[in-house]
């Protein structure tokens, strides 16, 4: 069918209609990129605008590289598009241009216009399309590869803070009273996370801990520090009760092949308390510093084990401590003495077990020391996850006295006795005071000259019931005889020898047994009658 | 345990206070050591100060009545003022074998 010629004010009237949507799209164009950063949906829009730019049947993005593969305007079969290379040649109704992707490769946008041929104008208007649309689609990928990378960077802060949530708690309820210890602990990672470990756990009068260094930084390093802490954890209930070695191998048993499988090691040192016998006994895998203090001496406790993932199965030494009331004990972790200063000089060892004679009580001693560090460093990076567990031997409960075997020593148990009586009324006091005194005195003067308790101390606790007060007094002397404690001759005076004739006066009970290397005194004061 | 001395006619009274126990023994013993090694075997102790005696602080105020009446002098007490001082010498007896009074005075108005 022949084709009616235009008249001029139809062409002129069709020509600024064009121009108007020419216009309108542009602006569309240019504006579109603000509304989404999504690189499917931006590149579509720019198409679909691009199509009603110039008037084409269709238009095609081929982006290149990347995950948009291929885009084209709406209801346009893009095959058709790239296979009508005779209608190309023949009217050039199919046209493309080429623009580079700053990620290295290069984009094509092809246009198809049947009707008419594009002329020179429309190729340079596709050129500037096709550059709108890598840039909408360049600063939507990068977008979305800084969305990648924060969700990267809050799961990596989740996990670290996971594995960090493995250290037990050390303030509020979930913190353990230790009978006659006073202790602190804190881990500080350089990073998020580290390997830095400390663990404990109370099990009856026992209290277990372990205190390690995972080899390496960061997330790796403490995913398999929580594993540790779970396999001490795991190995105190299992075999706490037949000392540190057991638990030791426990830890071991569950952690070797996953740490040397990982090229990794754990410095670990496991300890186990004895609140009764105020027995320290420690299993040193190559952990290091570790630290007994007694009178301001500082003594290391040496490695009895090589550290975990490196050979397994080898015996391992346990050492053991008497501990007495101000008798300190310290592992840390190396972070402490390699700390460096601004000159690149290391606080080092001798500053560091300088410092562990700070008579100050367990919790300021501990929190100071790190500001000593944190001082020492000034503006310099923390270097190392810095970790300090203290345990100081005191008398801290209340209901539990421990003293030294000494005579000066024993003038504590007045003030104890009288804390114990507070709940009672003035005349009970005052009636209870004076027999249960003399008569713990002289108990506890037997206990220095006969049993020769020695470095143990003497340990004191109490029981108040509704009828009686028993005292218990335990030493870890030598055997005492009753049988063999003279009578007091009062035909001839004698300078000693009256102490258990005053104290079984005094007493409503009193009984000895030897248990489990122990001399335990167990002496009942009933409460007057009122 | 702090000790003050005073001379009267061959008699000296030794005033001490605080706690006499297995801690302040040995001192004890000591003070009253050089006071019978320098004669003064009549020794009149003030306790009435004192808070606490147990056995040890006891056994030192025998060991210094048996050294003065082997020189025929004496060791003589002034009770200590609370029933909790005094205890120890009930129950073991002392009572009966140390000249007691609840003064300085009366035990030297009658040696």
């Amino acid at each position: 069918m022949p084709v009616e010629p235009a008249s001029p004010l139809g062409s002129l009237t069709e020509a600024l209609v064009d121009a108007t949507d020419q216009l309108l799209a542009m602006y569309d164009i240019a504006s579109l990129r603000t509304h989404t950063l999504d690189e499917g949906e931006s590149v579509d829009h720019i198409l679909a605008k691009a199509q009603i730019l110039l008037r084409a049947d269709a238009l095609r993005w081929d982006p290149g590289s990347g995950p948009g593969a291929e885009s084209a305007a709406e209801g346009v079969d893009a095959a058709p598009l790239l296979d009508t290379a005779e209608v190309n040649a023949a009217g050039r109704t199919v046209t493309a241009v080429e623009v580079a992707d700053p990620d290295g490769g290069t984009a094509t946008l092809t246009a198809r216009r049947l009707a008419t041929p594009f002329t020179t104008g429309d190729t340079k208007l596709l050129s500037a399309v096709a550059h709108l649309a890598m840039s909408a689609q360049h600063t939507a990928r990068l977008h979305a590869e800084a969305v990648a990378q924060a969700v990267v960077a809050h799961e990596h802060t989740l996990a670290s803070q996971l594995a960090q949530r493995a250290l037990p708690v050390t303030q509020g309820p979930g913190r353990p009273t230790v009978p006659g210890v006073d202790w602190f602990a804190r881990t500080e990672p350089a990073r998020l996370a580290g390997g830095d470990l400390f663990t404990f756990k109370l099990i009856d009068t026992t209290f277990h801990f372990a205190v390690g260094d995972v080899s390496g930084k960061g997330l790796p390093a403490a995913i398999m520090m929580s594993n540790v802490i779970n396999s001490a954890q795991a190995s105190f209930k299992q075999h706490g009760a037949d000392g540190p070695i057991a638990v030791f191998e426990g830890i071991e048993h569950f952690m070797h092949d996953p740490l040397s499988n990982a090229n990794m090691f754990v410095t670990l040192l496991v300890g186990t308390y004895d609140t009764e016998r105020h027995l320290l006994s420690l299993v040193n895998a190559g952990h290091s510093p570790v630290h007994f203090v007694r009178d301001r001496a500082v003594e290391p406790v040496p490695a009895s084990h090589p550290p975990i993932g490196v050979i397994a199965g080898l015996p391992c030494a346990r050492l053991d401590f008497h501990v007495q009331p101000g008798d300190r004990f310290v592992a840390a972790s190396d972070g402490f003495p390699e700390q460096t200063d601004d000159t690149g000089a290391m606080f080092g060892d001798a500053r560091f077990t300088k410092a562990l004679a700070d008579p100050a009580a367990a919790h300021d001693f501990g929190l100071s020391l790190f500001d000593t560090i944190y001082s020492f460093a000034g503006a310099v990076p923390q270097s190392d996850d810095l970790t300090l567990f203290i345990l100081d031997f005191e008398a801290t409960s209340m209901n539990d006295l421990r003293v030294a075997s000494n005579y000066e020593a024993l003038r504590a148990i007045g003030p104890w006795l009288d804390g114990i009586l507070k709940p009672f009324d003035e005349i009970t006091r005052t009636i209870m005071q004076q027999r249960m005194e003399l008569a713990i005195q002289e108990l506890a003067t037997n206990s220095i000259d006969h049993a020769e308790s020695g470095e143990g101390g003497l340990t004191l606790r109490s029981d108040v019931n509704s009828t009686s007060v028993v005292i218990e007094l335990s030493d870890l002397g030598k055997p005492v005889d009753i049988a063999t404690i003279p009578e007091p001759d009062f035909a001839e005076p004698q300078v000693r020898g009256y102490g258990m004739m005053i104290a079984e006066q005094l007493t409503d009970d009193l009984g000895y047994e030897r248990v489990d290397q122990r001399n335990v005194w167990t002496v009942r004061f009933d409460l007057p009658q009122t | 345990m702090n000790t003050t001395s005073e001379n009267d006619d061959h008699v000296e009274i030794v005033v001490m206070t605080g706690r006499l126990d297995a801690f302040a023994a040995t001192d004890v013993r000591a003070r009253l050591s050089g006071k019978i090694d320098a004669g003064n075997t009549r020794l009149i102790l003030d306790l009435s100060a004192v808070e606490h005696i147990d056995s040890a602080g006891l056994a030192a105020l025998v060991w210094a009545l048996k050294q003065c009446r082997q020189a025929n002098g004496d060791v003589r007490l002034v009770r200590p003022a609370t029933d909790a001082a005094n205890r120890v010498f009930g129950l073991t007896k002392f009572d009966l074998v140390f000249t007691m009074a609840d003064s300085a005075d009366m035990l030297t108005n009658d040696w």
